[in-house]
């Protein structure tokens, strides 16, 4: 079972997210190119079919694509955050000036 | 430090909220240029400047013979800067100064040209007599969509916002582009270069601010009514989303796990150098970089060992030295994502044979180019992306399982077949899902023909005709005859 924690900086920034907004807040695994694999923060996300939830982190339902759950099987994901001012992930963190990242 | 502020309406001007980003330089890791980040207010005065424009006619009524020209002019003024801007491409983004001289900045002077190009001579209605259901003259219009936003990437910035503008101009349309807020620059001197060449204040308008806020506005904003997206699947997806408020017209052009496929009867001392060529080109940060090279098991270590001759030619090193041919990832998060990657590698039990480390150097994000082979395609190495300069060297038994291979990817960008048998290639080519194919080369993309993703790798083409209608609506006029004998309006009436 694949398996995901969150350090206390990034619960600190995912309440802080939650304060600014009213809607559903979720968090989507994903990835690749420009922005690299990493957890995406939105409010009232449409969560793709298939998307299952792998656990909860401050709260917020994290959820794996359908293509990802074979492969993060095993997989034991810790959410981290740090510093970036120049992200272009849509994720709310990076209102803040910061940006989830995964380490395993 | 230099200054570069958001181009709205033919000006450059600070951001409302007097908000800046640092460019960090990747070789140094120093800020080199400070720019204004656009805030949603900002974003909203560009729409504003750009539904105007529209809406006045200025750019639209031009002939396409004047958008031809103002388009030529924009190529020869970047031809004539290209020195300079292939020095702030370079300092921006980390990419080599020889990629930036060789292929971003004329690729982009080239972009205008072609689409100017395709401007001389463009019918822009075509006439059909029809006799069925009813006699008719029907007219096939092409119209610009209005205002189209382009947010771009920032591995090829200057070249990646002419895929925008320069479709978007030749259609008709007013243009806002986002940069990429670690490689903004570029785009902001694009905004000038535009006016210079003879293109109307707010027709072209550059803000560069976070994904987050601009990206964001931009994607939802209900006077925007085409969003084009380079960028990861990921933000694309919401971008999709987001557009969907309003059905804005979408292209997206995604991330990529594109096959380099060798046959068994290729020459391997050339497609060697086309595997490292295919991913360590830009640091293997190219969306359709060849990153899982498929490979006979009787010619496997043959090209593994060729692959790693071939890597003593890569230069790492400083992207301001002509001699370099590989420099930094563009940030510290590109390159903390590469080396949890090559750990996933190695823990998987993909043997890395090259690299795995990063140089020793004073100050950069440089990392060594890297193959790891005894990779098995439903490893996490061979199905993420991870947009560096990693290669998964993957076996396989014959061609059938090389295209199952090669095809088992959510992904359908780019990829290469290399055999010395044209034919086989292209029957192995015709059945890969990507949006394409190279034989016997890679990265050979032309401006002349479609690029585009299959499956999570976009939506639409872009470049050639195909990328123009992509900024075009279809409008068909029908013209009926005068005359009081309907017998279809019995449908209707007694």
């Amino acid at each position: 079972m694949s398996e995901v924690k969150v350090t206390d900086e990034a619960e600190a920034v995912l309440r802080a997210v939650r304060s600014r907004h009213d809607g559903v807040l979720t968090i989507t695994l994903d990835g690749g190119c420009c922005e690299g694999s990493a957890p995406h923060l939105y409010e009232d996300y449409l969560v793709p079919f298939g998307a299952g939830e792998i656990g909860r982190v401050a709260d917020i339902p994290v959820f794996l694509p359908r293509e990802w759950q074979k492969l993060y099987a095993d997989a034991k994901l810790l959410i981290d955050v740090v510093d970036d001012p120049a992200s272009d992930a849509m994720s709310l963190e990076t209102r803040l000036g910061k940006r989830l990242v995964i380490r395993e | 430090m230099e200054q570069y502020g958001l181009f709205i309406d033919g000006e450059y001007r600070d951001a409302k909220a007097g908000e800046t980003i640092k460019s960090i330089n990747p070789a140094t890791e120093q800020p080199w240029a400070e720019v204004a980040s656009a805030g949603e207010a900002d974003v909203d005065d560009a729409v504003e400047a750009a539904r105007k424009a529209h809406a006045s006619g200025v750019w639209r009524n031009k002939s396409y013979e004047e958008r031809a020209d103002i388009l030529a002019a924009v190529a020869e003024i970047i031809n004539g800067q290209a020195e300079a801007l292939a020095v702030v491409e370079a300092q921006d983004g980390g990419g080599t100064i020889r990629k930036a001289s060789f292929a971003d900045v004329p690729g982009a002077a080239g972009t205008f040209e072609y689409f100017a190009g395709l401007c001389r001579g463009y019918v822009d209605e075509e006439e059909f007599a029809e006799t069925v259901p009813v006699a008719s003259r029907n007219i096939v219009r092409r119209e610009p969509i209005g205002v189209c936003a382009g947010i771009v990437p920032w591995n090829f910035p200057i070249l990646m916002a002419s895929w925008k503008i320069a479709p978007a101009l030749a259609a008709g349309n007013t243009v806002i582009i986002k940069p990429a807020s670690v490689t903004p620059v570029t785009a902001l001197l694009l905004g000038q270069i535009c006016k210079d060449a003879g293109v109307p204040d707010g027709v072209v308008n550059v803000v560069s601010g976070p994904g987050g806020v601009a990206g964001e506005r931009l994607a939802s904003h209900p006077d925007v009514g085409k969003v084009a997206f380079t960028g990861s699947t990921e933000v694309g997806r919401r971008i999709m989303q987001l557009a969907s408020g309003t059905i804005k017209k979408v292209t997206l052009e995604l991330g990529g796990k594109s096959p380099n496929i060798i046959l068994d009867d290729a020459d391997l001392d050339t497609a060697a150098l086309g595997a490292c060529y295919g991913t360590f080109f830009h640091q293997g940060q190219v969306c359709e970089s060849g990153t899982r090279v498929l490979v006979s098991e009787k010619q496997h270590d043959e090209l593994v060992d060729k692959m790693v001759s071939a890597c003593d030619r890569i230069q790492v090193g400083d992207p301001m030295d002509m001699m370099s041919t590989m420099g930094p990832m563009v940030s510290s998060n590109q390159l903390d994502t590469v080396e949890r990657y090559v750990g996933l590698g190695r823990e998987a039990g993909a043997e890395c044979v090259l690299g795995g480390d990063r140089p020793d150097m004073e100050s950069g994000y440089y990392y060594n180019p890297t193959i790891f082979t005894g990779v098995d395609n439903g490893m996490r190495i061979a199905q993420e992306e991870i947009f560096g300069p990693v290669v998964s060297v993957i076996r396989y038994s014959d061609d059938e399982e090389a295209v199952r291979i090669a095809n088992d990817s959510m992904y359908g960008l780019g990829g290469a077949v290399w055999s010395s048998d044209t034919e086989r290639a292209l029957s192995v080519a015709r059945r890969l899902e990507t949006g394409t194919v190279w034989i016997n080369d890679y990265h050979m993309i032309n401006v002349r023909f479609p690029f585009g993703g299959y499956k999570q790798s976009g939506v639409g083409r872009e470049l050639g005709p195909w990328g123009m209608s992509a900024f075009q609506e279809t409008k068909h006029i029908h013209v009926g005859e005068d005359t009081p004998d309907k017998i279809y309006f019995s449908a209707l009436f007694n």
